[in-house]
C-alpha cells in the first residue's frame, strides 16, 4: 500500500502543490521564528562572551532589574582602592555608562531606532571590557572620543573628525582619536558606542568619584569563584561581586529580550497562516479523495482492506506534510535571514554569525507540519475508506460523497453558535480586560466552528443571492458558475472558510484600531491642553535630556513648562516589569488634565501615588490605602494613594511625585515636555523659535498640540499597516486554496466543460464562467469574514468598553468605530482576488480539447 | 445514391483525409471520403472498430479538422472558420447526442435542453419546445435533474437538446450504447420520429445492426473508406454486408472488440 500511496502522490503532484505551500507558509514562520530568535541569542551570547572573556569579575552595584534607558546606578570610586591588594587580581578597571548621542560631521544625529544610544569610559586594554580598536587610537585624552564602527559607516565619521556629543546634561565637542568594535561587532546590538577616558566619561556624565561597574582580570590560574569570593569580603553594602561569565550571559539576555516581543507576534501569525492553511490542507485530500473513488473501491474490490485503503491516504498526508516542512525549514531560514536584514534596515545592526538552526527548531517544525497535514487529511481519509468496492464500476464514481448527516451539522452548528453567544456575553460582562478577550477569542473560533458547520445551508442560500448580483449578466455560464458553487457546498465551505477567517481577522484588526484611535482622539481632547510638546517621536519611547525643558522654559513666548518622566518598577511578588510616570503636579497643571476619577492631581505629594482605576478595582485599593512599588536598586517603597484617574493615552498607571522619582532613579531623563504659550503669542512662532534653540538637541522634536495628537495617532497607524501586511498572507493563502480547488474542480468537470463546449459554449463563456464561480466562493467567504469580523470586533469593544485593556493598548471607554470605507474595499478585494484567483483554472478550462475532453472516461 | 436527392444537403464531406500522428507512425482514419447527408434524411454509420466512423463524425461536427479534403455544415465550410465561429455553428446547426454522459449534473432537464439556446442568448421557441418535448414523451420530467431520471429518459433528454435549436444535423454517437435493448429501441423510434414528423436530419454512428435498421439509409465505413452505402437497411442485409467486408479485413481487424471508439 506504501507503493500504492506515493504512486498517488507523484500522480497528483499539482493538486498537492497549494497544499504543500499552505504548510511551508506555517512552517515556515514558525522555524523562522526559532532560528531568527536562536540566533539572535546566540548572537549576543557569543558576543558578550567575547567582551567579557578577559573578565574573571564584575564589581557593580546590587541591581534587581535595569532602568530603561540602560541607567546604571553608581558606587564610589574608592572601592577601586578597597580591591587593590588582593591577591590574583591582574588588571582593574573601573568604568561608567550613560546615554552619549553622536551627532555626526554633517550635523545629523546618530539615532537607531529602538536601541540606546551609549557613551562609556575605557581606557584601551582590549583585555577587560570588550571594546577593540578597528582605526586610529583608543582616546587619551579629554577632548577625544572613540566611536563605534556602526555609526562610522552609516554616518560617515572618520578618525581626526569632530563631533559633537550630547551627554543628558551636558554636550560637548571632540576629535574622534579611533573607531571602535565591540566583541567582534560593530556596535552592542544596534546601539550606537561613544568611547572616552575615565574622568571625561566621569565628567560629562556627572558621576565624577563615582563609578558603574569595575572590570576585574584575573591572574593566570587563579580560580575565579574564589577570586569573586575575595573580592565580595571587601566590598561595602549595596555593591556585589559577580563572575565575569555570569554578567555575560546576564548582559546577553537583556538585550535578547528586546527580540522577545518580535518572536510573541511571529509565532501568532504563524498559528494564523497554519490555521488557515489546515482548511486548504482539508479540501485538497477531501477533493482528491472524491476524485479517486473509483480507484479506492477498484482496490477494495481486489482485496484491499479499508485499513489499507485509509493507511494510503494517511501516508499521503504524511509525505506531503514531511516534504512541506522540510521545504518549510528551509523558508524559516530564509525567513530569518529577511528579518536580520529588516532590522538591520531599520538601524539595528546585529553581528553576522551563522543562523543557529537547533534540533528543537528541527522537530517542532516536523511535529507541526505533519501533525496539521496528518489532521486535516484525517476526515477525507476516513470517508475513502468507506467507499464500497461497487462504486469501481459505477459510471458516475467521480460525483461527490453524498451530504450524510446534515442534520447533525445543523445541530452541532447550533450548538457552537450558542457557545459563540454565551461566550461572547460572558466576555462582555467579564470585569476584566484580559479575560473579557479571552473570552471573546474563544467565542470567535466557536462563530468560525459554526460558519464551518452551517456553512452547507448557508451556501445554498448565500451564493445564489449573491449570484443574482454578480453572476447575471453572464447569463447562463453565470447560472452554470452558481449551480456548481452549490453542488457540493462542503468544499465552497472549506475553500471559503480560509478566506473567512483571513477577512475576518483583517477587519477586526481594522475596526479595532478605528476605535482605539477613535478614542485616543477623544481622550487626548480631553486631557492635553499644552499647546507644544517636545519628546522622541521617532521610535519607542526614549528619555532624553533634561536640559531641554530648561532651554524650552528659556524660549521667549513659552508660558510654563513640565516634564513627565517614566521608567521601570515592579510589583512585590511580581515580575513582570511595568512602567511609572513621574509629574510633578504643580507644573502640569494646565497643560495636561489628569482625567480625576476620585481625589485630586494637586494631592499628590512625594510619598504619595495616584493610580489608574483599573488598578485600584482590581488589587481593591481606595484613597489612602498604601501600596508597595519595587525600584531597579532594589529598594521597596510604600506609597499612600492620593488619587484615581482614567488612564488614556500618553499615561501610565502608576504616578508618582517627580521628587520621589528623582531619588529613586538614577538616570534622569526626560520622557515628554509640554509647554504652554504665553497669552496673545502666536504659536506656531514660539514653535519655530524652540526648534531653533532645540537645534542643539538633535534627538527631540518640537510639536504643537494638533501635531502631537497626530503623533499618537501615527504609532497606532503604523502598527496596524504591520499587522495588517503580515495578515495579509494568510489571505493570500486562503487564495491559493481557491486556485487550488478551482484547478481540482476544473479537472474534475473535464467532460462536463467539454460536453458545453460541444453544444456550443465559448472558450470565453467557459472561462467566465469559472471566474464567476471564483467570485462567487471569494464573495461569500468574504462577505462571512466581514460578518465575523465585525461581530468580534463590536464584542471585543464591547468586552473592553468599560474596562479597557491597557497591556494590548486599548483604552478604557473604547467607542465602537466600524470601518465601513474598508468594508467596501474588502468586498472589492474578495471580488477582484476572486478573478486572479480563477485565472489559471479558467485558463485551463478554455483551453481543454473539446474532443478529449467528452470522450474521457 | 441518395433517396432523396431533390432535397438540399445538410452535411458533407468532400475527399476527406485525416490523419493522426506523424512521419512513420501516421494512421489514416479518414482516406479520401466523400459522403453527403441530405435533409430529413436519418443515416446509420457502421463500421469496425477503428474504421474511422467516430472521426467521421467528429470531422464533420468541426470537432477536429481534415488533414485534407472539405467538410461543410448547409452550405458552410469549416476549415475557414475560426474557433469562435465553428463554436457559434456547433450551438446553432448541429445538435449532439453522445453515448453517456450528454447532461450537466447541476441542471434540470429543462435548462439542459435549452443550454444551447442560452449559451446563444436566443430565446426558445416556445411552440417548438412543446413539440419537442411531446414527441419525445419528457414533459413529466422537465424539472427533474439527470440523475432523477433513467439512462433512457437521459437520452431522450439529449435528443431534445439536440432538436431544439432546430440544427442542420443531428450527431449520435453511439446513443443507445449504454441503454438495454427496450430503452434503446424506444430511443431509436423517438429518433425517427423526429425525422418523419419534425423533418430534421440525423445522422448516427453505431455498431448495432439492429440499430440501423431504424434508418433510412446506412454507410460502411472500412479502413478509413467508404466500403458500402445501403439504402433502406434490413437486419439480414446489414449483416450479410458487414460479413462480406468482415472477409476483406485482417485477422487483427476482424478480432478487435466491437464497440465505440474514439
Amino acid at each position: 500500500m506504501l507503493r500504492a500511496a506515493l504512486a498517488g502522490i507523484r500522480a497528483h503532484l499539482l493538486r498537492f502543490a497549494a497544499t504543500t505551500f499552505a504548510v511551508v507558509i506555517g512552517v515556515g514562520f514558525v522555524a523562522g521564528t526559532f532560528v531568527f530568535t536562536d540566533t539572535i541569542n546566540r548572537t549576543f551570547d557569543e558576543l558578550f562572551e567575547d567582551a567579557y572573556a578577559g573578565v574573571a569579575v564584575v564589581v557593580q552595584p546590587e541591581r534587581q532589574f535595569a532602568e530603561l534607558s540602560g541607567g546604571a546606578a553608581s558606587m564610589p570610586e574608592t572601592v577601586l582602592d578597597d580591591l587593590a591588594d588582593i591577591e590574583g587580581i591582574e588588571a582593574m578597571r573601573g568604568s561608567v555608562i550613560g546615554t552619549a548621542t553622536i551627532i555626526a560631521p554633517d550635523g545629523t544625529a546618530v539615532l537607531p531606532q529602538g536601541p540606546p544610544t551609549l557613551g562609556f569610559s575605557w581606557d584601551g586594554n582590549e583585555e577587560v571590557g570588550g571594546f577593540r580598536m578597528r582605526a586610529g587610537e583608543s582616546p587619551a585624552r579629554a577632548g577625544e572620543v572613540a566611536v563605534d564602527s556602526g555609526s562610522s559607516s552609516r554616518h560617515d565619521i572618520s578618525v581626526g573628525d569632530e563631533v559633537t556629543v550630547v551627554f543628558p546634561d551636558d554636550r560637548g565637542t571632540f576629535r574622534v582619536s579611533g573607531i571602535v568594535e565591540f566583541g567582534r561587532a560593530d556596535n552592542l546590538g544596534g546601539a550606537t558606542i561613544a568611547v572616552f577616558t575615565l574622568p571625561t566619561a566621569q565628567r560629562y556624565f556627572g558621576l565624577e568619584g563615582q563609578l558603574n561597574a569595575i572590570f576585574v582580570a584575573a591572574r593566570p590560574g587563579v580560580d575565579h569563584p574564589q577570586l569573586r569570593e575575595a573580592v565580595a569580603e571587601r566590598l561595602p553594602d549595596g555593591v556585589e561581586a559577580v563572575l565575569g561569565a555570569e554578567a555575560a550571559s546576564d548582559e546577553a539576555e537583556n538585550i535578547a529580550e528586546f527580540f522577545g516581543i518580535v518572536q510573541s507576534v511571529l509565532l501568532g501569525f504563524a498559528f494564523v497562516a497554519m490555521f488557515v492553511g489546515s482548511f486548504i490542507i482539508y479540501n485538497t485530500f477531501a477533493i482528491v479523495v472524491a476524485q479517486r473513488i473509483r480507484e479506492f473501491a477498484l482496490l477494495r474490490a481486489i482485496g484491499a482492506t479499508r485499513r489499507q485503503v485509509g493507511g494510503a491516504i494517511m501516508v499521503e498526508a504524511t509525505a506531503v506534510g514531511l516534504i512541506a516542512s522540510a521545504l518549510g525549514i528551509v523558508a524559516g531560514l530564509g525567513l530569518a535571514i529577511a528579518l536580520r536584514e529588516l532590522i538591520e534596515a531599520f538601524g539595528g545592526q546585529l553581528p553576522q554569525t551563522d543562523l543557529v538552526l537547533q534540533q528543537r527548531t528541527v522537530a517542532v517544525a516536523f511535529a507541526l507540519g505533519v501533525g496539521v497535514t496528518v489532521l486535516a487529511a484525517l476526515v477525507p481519509a476516513i470517508r475513502g475508506t468507506r467507499v464500497p468496492p461497487v462504486a469501481a464500476m459505477r459510471v458516475d464514481a467521480t460525483a461527490a460523497p453524498s451530504e450524510q448527516g446534515s442534520r447533525v451539522r445543523l445541530w452541532l452548528g447550533a450548538a457552537a453558535a450558542a457557545g459563540a453567544g454565551i461566550l461572547a456575553w460572558l466576555g462582555i460582562r467579564a470585569d476584566s480586560g484580559l479575560l473579557g478577550a479571552q473570552l471573546v477569542g474563544a467565542a470567535a473560533v466557536a462563530a468560525i466552528l459554526m460558519f464551518v458547520l452551517v456553512g452547507p445551508v448557508l451556501v445554498r442560500v448565500l451564493v445564489p443571492a449573491i449570484g443574482l448580483l454578480l453572476a447575471r449578466p453572464w447569463g447562463v455560464a453565470g447560472r452554470a458558475a452558481v449551480a456548481n458553487a452549490i453542488r457540493s457546498p462542503q468544499r465552497t465551505v472549506a475553500t471559503a472558510s480560509a478566506l473567512m477567517i483571513g477577512v475576518a481577522i483583517v477587519v477586526l484588526t481594522v475596526l479595532m484600531s478605528g476605535s482605539i484611535d477613535r478614542t485616543v482622539r477623544a481622550q487626548l481632547d480631553d486631557t492635553l491642553r499644552a499647546d507644544l510638546a517636545v519628546g522622541r517621536f521617532d521610535g519607542p519611547p526614549a528619555g532624553f535630556s533634561t536640559a531641554v525643558a530648561r532651554e524650552l522654559a528659556a524660549v521667549e513666548g513659552v508660558d510654563r513648562v513640565a516634564s513627565i518622566r517614566f521608567n521601570q518598577f515592579r510589583l512585590p511578588g511580581d515580575d513582570s516589569i511595568r512602567i511609572l510616570d513621574g509629574i510633578d503636579p504643580e507644573a502640569i497643571q494646565g497643560l495636561f488634565d489628569l482625567p480625576m476619577v476620585e481625589g485630586s492631581e494637586r494631592s499628590l505629594r512625594p510619598g504619595r501615588i495616584l493610580l489608574d482605576r483599573q488598578v485600584t478595582e482590581r488589587r481593591g485599593l481606595a484613597i489612602g490605602d498604601g501600596i508597595t512599588l519595587r525600584f531597579p536598586a532594589g529598594d521597596e517603597v510604600e506609597f499612600e494613594v492620593a488619587g484615581i484617574y482614567e488612564s488614556g493615552a500618553g499615561l501610565e498607571n502608576y504616578i508618582i511625585h517627580m521628587q520621589d522619582y528623582e531619588q529613586l532613579y538614577s538616570e534622569q531623563l526626560d520622557g515628554l515636555v509640554l509647554a504652554s504659550v504665553a497669552s496673545g503669542m502666536d504659536v506656531d512662532e514660539v514653535a519655530e523659535r524652540a526648534r531653533e534653540v532645540l537645534l542643539d538637541y538633535p534627538v527631540v522634536e518640537v510639536r504643537t498640540q494638533s501635531e502631537l495628537r497626530d503623533t499618537f495617532l501615527e504609532q497606532i497607524d503604523q502598527l496596524l499597516l504591520l499587522v495588517l501586511a503580515l495578515l495579509l498572507l494568510s489571505v493570500v493563502i486562503a487564495l491559493l486554496g481557491i486556485v487550488n480547488t478551482l484547478g481540482l474542480s476544473v479537472l474534475e468537470r473535464t467532460r462536463e466543460i467539454g460536453l458545453l463546449r460541444a453544444v456550443g459554449a465559448t472558450r470565453r463563456q467557459v472561462a467566465g464562467s469559472i471566474g464567476v464561480e471564483s467570485v462567487l466562493v471569494a464573495v461569500y467567504g468574504s462577505i462571512i469574514g466581514v460578518v465575523l469580523g465585525l461581530a468580534a470586533g463590536w464584542a471585543l469593544v464591547e468586552a473592553l468598553g468599560s474596562v479597557g485593556f491597557v497591556g494590548a493598548g486599548i483604552p478604557r471607554g473604547v467607542v465602537l468605530d466600524i470601518p465601513a470605507g474598508v468594508i467596501v474595499e474588502v468586498l472589492v478585494v474578495g471580488i477582484v482576488a476572486g478573478v486572479l484567483a480563477a485565472l489559471l483554472p479558467a485558463l485551463r478550462a478554455a483551453r481543454l480539447d473539446v474532443l478529449r475532453a467528452i470522450s474521457r472516461g | 445514391m441518395a433517396s432523396s436527392t431533390h432535397h438540399p444537403i445538410a452535411a458533407r464531406l468532400g475527399d476527406a483525409v485525416k490523419d493522426y500522428g506523424e512521419g512513420d507512425t501516421v494512421v489514416r482514419a479518414l482516406d479520401h471520403v466523400s459522403v453527403e447527408f441530405r435533409h430529413g434524411t436519418f443515416t446509420a454509420v457502421m463500421g469496425p472498430s477503428g474504421s474511422g466512423k467516430s472521426t467521421l463524425l467528429h470531422c464533420i461536427a468541426g470537432l477536429d479538422s481534415l488533414t485534407a479534403g472539405e467538410a461543410a455544415i448547409g452550405g458552410t465550410v469549416l476549415g475557414e472558420l475560426s474557433d469562435r465561429r465553428l463554436t457559434e455553428l456547433r450551438r446553432e446547426r448541429i445538435g449532439f447526442v453522445f453515448q453517456a454522459f450528454n447532461l450537466l449534473p447541476t441542471m434540470d432537464a429543462r435548462d439542459n435542453i435549452l443550454l444551447p439556446l442560452r449559451l446563444a442568448g436566443a430565446h426558445p421557441d416556445a411552440a417548438w419546445m412543446d413539440q419537442v418535448v411531446a414527441t419525445l414523451g419528457i414533459g413529466d420530467r422537465l424539472h427533474h435533474r439527470p440523475s432523477e431520471l433513467s439512462g433512457g429518459q437521459q437520452q431522450r433528454v439529449a435528443v431534445a437538446r439536440a432538436l431544439v435549436t432546430r440544427p442542420d444535423v443531428i450527431l449520435a454517437d453511439e446513443p443507445t450504447g449504454n441503454l438495454d435493448s427496450t430503452s434503446g429501441r424506444e430511443l431509436l423510434a423517438f429518433l425517427q420520429e423526429a425525422v418523419r414528423e419534425l423533418d430534421q436530419t440525423v445522422v448516427m454512428v453505431t455498431h448495432d445492426p439492429a440499430a440501423a435498421t431504424f434508418a433510412q439509409r446506412c454507410v460502411f465505413l472500412a479502413d478509413g473508406r467508404i466500403a458500402s452505402d445501403l439504402e433502406g437497411p434490413t437486419v439480414d442485409g446489414v449483416l450479410e454486408t458487414m460479413r462480406a467486408l468482415g472477409e476483406g479485413m485482417t485477422h487483427a481487424e476482424r478480432s478487435a472488440p466491437a464497440g465505440g471508439g474514439r
